[in-house]
């Protein structure tokens, strides 16, 4: 059933170059330096027919603060424990028609999240006092897993107002199941007197497929726009991992695992945007976008246990350039609000983005 | 014409992509726990049939029993305590001292005057030695059906089901602590080191091989194989592993003599080490974490530990109770 599922979507996937090659639509007007110079406010959401669209960004990322179940803000900074986390992007998208196209995307994170030191004495034989510091870093690197999707958008010539529905799924190819530590032992003093440093590994791969549905609906009034979206990724399936016991023996860490099961949150995301055209080559935006997930659980000692529901509402000031016909650049910046059980980020993202029609006559 | 053609196909392909999305949809539902109930510690006092408990075991019908000293025995359903003593039950004492359940059901009730056995159905029996006064210590139901008692100046006696023995040497006439291996050998706590039984002999172990102290009072074989060894002196517990090595861990407690009243293991493979004096200790493997009235437990005498049928921790108080604790989520 998993094997037809994936056949379904890949065969569905792969048939739409085919529909384009057998299609006519009516051309967009415009010869290849105007489509692709339209400013965002004229734009409609997909790619135009033919149009290859290339995209690589970065977002640097840092954990200055968390919110827990009651919505309380914490300052990691002030406790010594903020991160950084890199998240690279790529994003292909190609206009099949001008309302009809695919799209694939992956990302690669790397993030590490440390956890407040903690103190252990213990009065020694000889009257002095031995001390264990323990130190705790997870740390998260890999490829997430890659995104397959279709999108077709409303109406097929674009007006003042665009609708796009967009669905697709994240295939399972990145590896999900965490490695094995690499905890250590420093600064060994005595048998009772040594640091611990926990080092537990993470992945970014889903390890299950997850199903991305989002709906976007665009309007103009001259040089305004207003863009609202609603994102939901939602899991197929639950999924096995591993968790890892850790054990010190004779100052040698040992370590063991044990499979559980999960089944991942739906995230859902609303995203409502407001776009200001300043000029032909700029368009200055802030988004307002409200980030939750439900309905995951995790196995641990034989339960299930639900997830925290998380909540991050943020504000995200965002600048388009075009740079040239071919290149633009976005750049955007988060601003975490409040939020429920969740690390509120700060986080600026840049992406260049590459345009052309490397196969359409005009 | 084509631009109808087209875009009829491309609205059709569009509904079956999202028809094969919606198809692979389905998903079972769960009752969840609530990751807020769990890391929770609950004092419990009222309900009690007394505040100083000695031993805590489940049962095959997932009835959690308690021992209390001087107050009898109850057992706790996962909703309240039911209370057995001399008045109530044909219990032989009020003044129980350890419990443990026989692979067939049976409820084993060491008390300071003898053997007291509740079975499945409800009914009593009970063993007293004709001349001594028998106070038992310790009592370990084997996974082989065999009952084993230790106690105070008698040596220790075996049940099979059938026949009772008694095995008396002045150097294990005090056991303290009993527990089995997986091989079936018996390891007995004893006042004067430990005596791991084969069932045809003996061999003992002292401070001189390395134990911390030779006054044993609690045992454990966990799941990795590790028999654990706490006793009263000595600023660690030891344990011996699957190759009958001997080591030694620290608990961090500063105490230059330990007193372990009772050792457990969770679910996850945690430790539990119930301390007079340095309060309760889990070991998670690595760094062992106290629980004492600094840190906002009850207090520093604990005598027991055990789980309910939900894997809820249950800690017997010298003085004070039981106190439960909810495995947190990790």
């Amino acid at each position: 059933m998993k094997i037809y599922r994936y056949f379904t979507l890949s065969a569905l996937l792969l048939a739409l170059p085919v529909m384009h090659l057998c299609s006519q639509d009516k051309q967009v007007s415009g010869d290849k330096f105007t489509l692709l110079t339209i400013p965002f406010n004229q734009r409609p959401l997909n790619p135009y027919k033919g149009q290859l669209q290339l995209s690589a960004g970065y977002e640097f990322a840092v954990r200055s603060q968390s919110f827990d179940a009651d919505g309380n803000k914490t300052s990691l900074k002030d406790l010594g424990i903020a991160s950084i986390g890199h998240y690279y992007f790529m994003d292909v998208r190609y206009g099949i028609t001008d309302f009809l196209e695919i799209e694939a995307n992956m990302n690669y994170l790397k993030s590490g999240t440390r956890s407040e030191t903690v103190y252990y004495y213990a009065s020694n034989p000889l009257g002095g006092t031995d001390i264990v510091p323990v130190y705790s870093l997870d740390e998260t690197k890999g490829f997430g897993d890659l995104c397959l999707s279709g999108a077709v958008r409303l109406p097929f010539d674009y007006k003042w107002f665009d609708v796009r529905i967009s669905a697709g799924c994240f295939l399972p190819v990145a590896r999900y199941k965490p490695p094995v530590p690499s905890s250590t032992i420093t600064d060994i003093m005595s048998a009772n007197s040594y640091t611990v440093n926990y080092h537990n590994n993470f992945k970014n791969g889903y390890g299950v497929p997850v199903l991305h549905l989002s709906a976007t609906a665009k309007a103009s009034f001259s040089k305004f726009t207003m863009v609202a979206c609603y994102t939901v990724d939602d899991p197929v399936k639950e999924g096995t991992s591993l968790r890892w016991t850790q054990a010190l023996e004779n100052q040698n860490f040992t370590f063991s695992s044990t499979p559980y099961k999960y089944l991942l949150a739906r995230k859902t995301e609303i995203d409502a945007s407001v776009h200001y055209q300043a000029a032909g080559w700029l368009d200055l935006n802030l988004n307002a976008c409200l980030f939750r997930t439900a309905k995951g659980w995790t196995e641990y000692i034989g339960k299930k246990f639900s997830d925290p529901e998380q909540q991050l509402i943020s504000l995200q000031p965002g600048i388009e350039i075009q740079v040239s016909p071919l290149v633009r650049i976005y750049e955007v910046v988060n601003l975490p609000l409040s939020g429920k059980d969740i690390y509120g980020p700060f986080y600026v993202s840049t992406t260049f983005s590459f345009n052309l029609f490397p196969v359409r006559k005009f | 014409m084509t631009l109808m053609k087209s875009g009829i196909i491309g609205r059709a392909s569009g509904l079956i992509f999202l028809a094969a999305i919606l198809f692979s949809c389905k998903k079972e539902s769960y009752t969840l726990l609530d990751p807020a109930g769990a890391g929770i510690w609950s004092h419990y006092t009222t309900g009690l049939p007394g505040n100083q408990v000695r031993g805590i075991t489940l049962d095959h019908q997932g009835l959690m029993w308690v021992a209390f000293s001087g107050a009898g025995i109850a057992s706790y359903d996962g909703d309240s305590f039911t209370p057995y003593n001399i008045s109530n039950s044909q219990i032989l004492s009020n003044g129980v001292t350890c419990l443990d359940v026989r692979t067939n059901g049976d409820l084993y009730i060491g008390t300071t005057d003898g053997i007291s056995v509740r079975t499945t159905d409800g009914s009593w029996l009970y063993y007293q030695d004709p001349v001594n006064i028998l106070y038992i210590y310790a009592i370990k139901c084997k996974a082989n059906g065999t009952v084993v008692a230790g106690t105070s100046g008698y040596g220790f006696l075996t049940y099979d089901g059938t026949n009772i023995y008694q095995y008396y040497d002045v150097s294990y006439k005090n056991v303290k602590a009993i527990e089995e291996d997986i091989s079936g050998n018996t390891w007995l706590g004893t006042d004067n080191g430990l005596f791991k039984w084969t069932g045809s002999g003996f061999t003992h172990y002292t401070t001189a091989n390395g134990l911390p102290t030779n006054n044993i009072t609690s045992l454990l074989y966990d799941s990795k194989s590790r028999l654990w060894i706490g006793g009263y002196g000595g600023t660690a517990v030891a344990w011996i592993d699957a190759g009958g090595q001997l080591h030694t861990q620290s608990l961090f407690t500063g105490s230059a003599d330990l007193y372990m009243k009772d050792i457990y293991e969770d679910q996850r493979g945690h430790i539990w080490f119930a301390t007079w004096y340095d309060g309760l200790i889990e070991f998670d493997g690595v760094v062992p974490h106290s629980y004492k009235v600094y840190n906002g437990f009850p207090e520093n005498d604990v005598n027991a530990a055990g789980q309910d049928k939900d894997g809820n921790m249950w800690f017997g108080l010298y003085s004070m109770g039981l106190e439960r604790y909810t495995i947190p989520i990790q």
